[in-house]
């Protein structure tokens, strides 16, 4: 939840005017091509557009993650959030309207972040009962509040849910074993 | 068992017998569970024959004789006895029957035995590829090879073999086999053994059977057989598959060829008879004239020519493993400009290997393959090509620290297997199978030692690196796992839920080593080659990129079903790869092609195939294809290397060359001769030969040609695909005809004018009987040498459109061959032994040697200027 964090902390939610998910894509891709360390003319509404079309990218309960992945690039990962009181429709499997939208920006390199981002997102819905907090809000400010709520509270639970434990087994020597010989380093 | 044998064969056609009680397929077969012993099996072996679907091949008579049907032949045989009948002179009867007799013998056994040999170099190289089987004879398990298994044996079948006939199960333990060699279907089939089976079901769904054709999977198995060879049902599909293949653009070329050469000669006979029989008032004599001017004007050695470069170039294929089944198949080989493959076996090594494993974000991960071991090594059920791939790939001490628990087996539903084992006091179950279906029961995902919640955004994340390596041309399978407590010892299907997604395993049929080489040298001789395949168009593109193939536009079945005619023709010439093709599509596709006016080749192995390789106009296959892609290939491949590919190609267009050079030669000098013989049957007052005569000179002709097939072939004449290119031929005719007859002429003038009436101190008309009688065997002597010299030696100048002696020369045998006949009929004129002959050498003298010298340089330095640009044209 560190970029979604770090969104809120510069400042990047906004009330979303538009009720398309066309307009709103319109709208926080110029927000994130607004962001200094993003290159100019970088594609970024194209991008999502065309990551929209491989699948929908609303993650259920009103919250839709739309994103660009861009390849060779170094850098960080950015996002930006929108706020729409009245709901848009955004074609979602569950047919409900979405809320909130948080589109990111993802060079190649950040795949991993990026994944685990949206493993902690959707913690944090199934821990705070969903967007329906949310949705009590009044304001942008609250809005801001209940989403700073969101990453206070997956900070403090545990993440990852588990930590693996892999099985460790040794290669089988390719001849006869010595017996007096150590086994070989596992795979 | 003999009054068996028909009912064996009804039987075998409707199958019904594999699902009729165990008891009643031994009581059929009059066999017992012991097995047969070996003189049993001798005995059925003598009733039965062999165990093979192949047709017998015809004995040595019947192909002795088929010879004699060429037209060539039956019209030398005409003659042949027509001279015998109508000869009243006792020497010139039997001289001139032995000539005739001898062109037939030449033509006639010299092709049997050319193809004899290079059919018994091929048999001895077939040989060498025999299959076994494990039998049960004399109450052991002894191998034989496939031909010798008889109904009522019992083979042991395990995994990899294949199934030798048509087979009711006795015994089996998860036994799967693959029937994609009758059914087309790739998914495995399960067999078990039923007591009876209800219901009727057909012979190759029958639960009990095992069908020739088919290969073991996995598991083992113990089966009676009940029908071999070509009463099995494959016996019977194989009949139907390898019917004899439409006649090649080359077959048409030669027939249209010597049917044209009989009718023109068919026309000049009459004229010459006409002309003839008018100049000299003898009718019988004008008879015998044309009688024999017709065998001259054949190309009676065209048979044994084409035997005889086709059997040498099969021998020569043979060096290199390659069995040429139709010998016309190397010339095609030659002129093929599009070569069509299927990828696996034929370019692929149809071996599947794990290339990569890797975690959800396309990382290399030995976790991934080392869970994909242990599910690879516990599993006891199908373990098809992709788990040997993964055994193949390291070997893991599991015995002191795993036990294998349960096992959850693989069905075509679920697509996915899992086994659970017992590892430090958990139970951990490991699943492997399609993507889809193993994202469709994961709850979570793994990244590096970190498990986190999948929801539906991840899994289209997680998916990318599938979509990645599919397209990479990777055939791809998820790998998950769970833990479970170590007290839950029994697992099901509803176990596999909430798995963590571990990664990916990407496999590949990497192509043969050789396949990049074999391609850059067919595009290097103007080849073009394109891919045929049922497979994806992703992993054709992948194989392509791995041989170094340049692909531009990639159709699919699909696509191509919705064409029209015209569209679908563009289409199909311009692709690189046709992907996911029906068999009837492959085919298809080979004759658009061909009715496109290319010669078109075709690999393939599997029963999908076939189709094609018959439409081809060279269908080549491969030693690891299914009996009945071998059965209708015109060659097939016993090397893995591909490069003989290349070898082949340049073999059959060497081939080609030289078959084209006596063609050449009989059109241009033939119908010179024509001409020569018509003007001096209406000119002269005599006939310019006697029948003798002629045969003489072409049984010296057609002896200086035998050495053809042994010449040497340029470097440049085989760098394209050589076509049957019937106006280049007639280009041959039109101007190297007329340019033979223009030096008879100039020889005709000579004698007339000059050598006779100084031999013999006058004129035609100033000559007595006795006079004139010289003035006609002077003549003759001096036309049958020019005439010999003249035809043998412009060889030299077709075969190669260098300068004749100097920037080309023959190979030895043609070039002493040539010199024989040569040096055969100036000697047979001052022969003292064959004066019966009427020939006079010594009376031509000085003038007549000194012009034939003149001649000869002045025919082949024109005939050289005139061949010249035609030879490098063609």
């Amino acid at each position: 939840m560190r970029i979604l964090l770090e969104a809120l902390q510069a400042g990047r939610l906004f009330e979303l005017t538009e009720t398309s998910k066309k307009g709103a894509f319109e709208f926080l891709g110029r927000v994130l091509e607004a962001i200094p360390e993003i290159p100019d003319d970088s594609g970024v509404v194209e991008a999502m557009l065309a990551r929209e079309g491989l699948g929908n990218t609303a993650i259920a309960e009103g919250v839709a993650c739309p994103h660009a992945r861009v390849d060779g690039i170094t850098a960080d990962i950015y996002c930006a959030l929108g706020w729409s009181a009245a709901g848009l429709d955004y074609e979602a499997g569950d047919g409900k309207p979405v809320h909130l939208v948080i589109a990111y920006w993802i060079p190649d390199c950040q795949r991993v972040g990026f994944l685990k981002e949206m493993s902690g997102l959707a913690k944090a819905i199934t821990l705070t009962g969903g967007i329906e907090t949310l949705r009590k809000c009044d304001t942008l400010g609250e809005v801001r509040h209940g989403l700073l709520d969101w990453v206070s509270l997956v900070q403090s639970a545990e993440l990852p849910d588990v930590r693996a434990r892999m099985l460790r087994l040794t290669v089988k020597p390719p001849c006869e074993p010595d017996s007096t010989s150590e086994p070989r380093e596992g795979l | 068992m003999s009054e068996k044998k028909p009912a064996i064969e009804e039987n075998a056609k409707t199958g019904q017998w594999l699902c009729g009680s165990e008891e009643a397929a031994f009581a059929a077969v009059q066999a017992r569970k012991e097995g047969l012993t070996s003189a049993e099996a001798a005995a059925r072996l003598e009733e039965f024959g062999p165990n093979s679907v192949s047709a017998p091949r015809p004995s040595a008579l019947v192909e002795l004789l088929r010879k004699f049907k060429e037209p060539l032949v039956v019209q030398l045989m005409v003659i042949c006895i027509l001279s015998f009948i109508f000869e009243d002179d006792e020497t010139k009867k039997i001289l001139s029957t032995s000539l005739v007799g001898g062109m037939v013998f030449f033509s006639v056994f010299l092709s049997y035995f050319q193809e004899s040999r290079s059919a018994q170099t091929i048999a001895k190289l077939q040989a060498m590829v025999k299959t076994t089987c494990d039998v049960i004879r004399d109450g052991v398990e002894v191998t034989v090879p496939i031909d010798q298994i008889v109904p009522g044996d019992i083979v042991v079948l395990a995994a990899g073999s294949i199934i030798p006939a048509d087979c009711r199960l006795l015994q089996a333990k998860d036994f799967f086999l693959s029937q994609s060699a009758l059914t087309g279907e790739s998914m495995p089939v399960e067999r078990v053994v039923m007591a009876t089976v209800p219901g009727a079901v057909s012979a190759q769904e029958c639960p009990n059977g095992c069908l020739m054709g088919a290969n073991v999977q996995s598991g083992s198995a113990r089966a009676l057989v009940l029908a071999t060879g070509r009463s099995t049902q494959f016996g019977a599909m194989s009949a139907r598959l390898v019917e004899r293949k439409d006649a090649t653009a080359f077959e048409r070329g030669t027939k249209s060829f010597v049917w044209m050469m009989i009718r023109m000669m068919l026309v000049m006979v009459t004229l010459t008879f006409g002309f003839s029989a008018w100049r000299t008032s003898n009718v019988k004599d004008a008879f015998l004239f044309a009688l024999t001017v017709a065998v001259g004007l054949t190309p009676e050695m065209l048979p044994m020519i084409l035997a005889a470069c086709l059997s040498k170039g099969a021998r020569s294929l043979a060096r290199l493993k390659v069995v040429m089944k139709r010998l016309d198949a190397i010339q095609n080989l030659g002129a093929m400009d599009i070569f069509c493959t299927d990828k696996t076996g034929t370019l692929t090594q149809d071996h599947i290997v794990l290339q990569r494993h890797v975690d959800v974000i396309g990382r290399d991960s030995e976790d991934v393959l080392r869970y994909a071991w242990m599910n690879a090594h516990y599993q006891t059920g199908l373990r098809n090509l992709l788990d040997r791939a993964i055994l193949s790939r390291t070997d893991l001490d599991v015995e002191r620290s795993c036990r294998k628990v349960d096992e959850i087996p693989f069905d075509f539903q679920r697509r996915r297997m899992s086994v659970v084992v017992d590892h430090e006091g958990d139970h951990l179950l490991i699943c492997k199978g399609a993507v889809e279906e193993i994202l469709a029961v994961c709850g979570q995902y793994q990244i590096d030692d970190e498990i986190h919640t999948m929801i539906p955004l991840i899994k289209d994340e997680v998916m990318e690196e599938y979509r990645a390596l599919s397209a990479q041309g990777f055939r791809v399978i998820a790998l998950a796992y769970r833990e479970f407590d170590r007290s839950k010892e029994v697992f099901g299907t509803a176990d596999e839920a909430n798995l963590v997604l571990l990664g990916y395993l990407a496999f590949f049929d990497p192509p043969k080593e050789t396949a990049a080489t074999a391609l850059a040298g067919l595009r290097e001789r103007g080849v073009r080659a394109k891919i045929l395949t049922g497979d994806n168009e992703l992993v054709s593109r992948k194989v392509c990129a791995d041989v170094g193939m340049p692909v531009g536009r990639v159709l699919t079945g699909a696509q191509l079903a919705a064409m029209d005619k015209a569209t679908f023709d563009a289409a199909v010439l311009a692709a690189d790869i046709m992907a996911r093709l029906t068999p009837a599509q492959k085919e298809q596709v080979i004759r658009s092609l061909k009715a496109q006016g290319h010669t078109v080749g075709f690999m393939g192995d599997g029963i999908n195939d076939v189709l094609a390789l018959k439409a081809a106009d060279v269908g080549i296959s491969v030693d690891t294809a299914v009996d009945v892609a071998k059965e209708s290939a015109d060659a097939v491949l016993l090397e893995k290397s591909l490069l003989v590919l290349v070898d082949g190609i340049d073999e059959g267009r060497r081939i080609f060359c030289n078959i084209e050079k006596y063609i050449r030669m009989g059109a241009s000098s033939n119908f010179g001769n024509m001409f020569s013989v018509l003007g001096a049957a209406l000119l002269l007052p005599f006939q310019p030969l006697t029948p003798v005569l002629i045969l003489l000179n072409n049984f010296a002709y057609d002896f200086s040609q035998t050495a053809i097939p042994f010449d040497r072939v340029e470097k440049d004449q085989i760098a394209k695909p050589r076509q049957w290119d019937i106006s280049s031929i007639r280009g041959f005719m039109i101007w190297l005809g007329p340019v033979s007859s223009l030096f008879d002429y100039l020889t005709f003038a000579l004698m007339w004018f000059v050598v006779c009436p100084a031999a013999l101190g006058g004129t035609w008309s100033t000559l007595d009987n006795a006079g004139q009688a010289k003035f006609i065997i002077l003549f003759q002597t001096g036309w049958f040498i020019e005439s010999i010299v003249t035809q043998t030696l412009v060889v030299h100048v077709i075969r190669s459109p260098k300068v004749p002696f100097i920037g080309s020369r023959a190979s030895w045998q043609l070039t002493m061959t040539t010199l024989a006949a040569v040096g055969f009929a100036i000697w047979l004129t001052f022969s003292p032994w064959i004066k019966g002959l009427g020939l006079n050498g010594a009376g031509l003298g000085p003038i007549y040697w000194s012009a034939l010298l003149l001649m000869t340089v002045a025919y082949v330095t024109i005939a050289h200027l005139i061949a010249r640009p035609r030879l490098r044209a063609a």
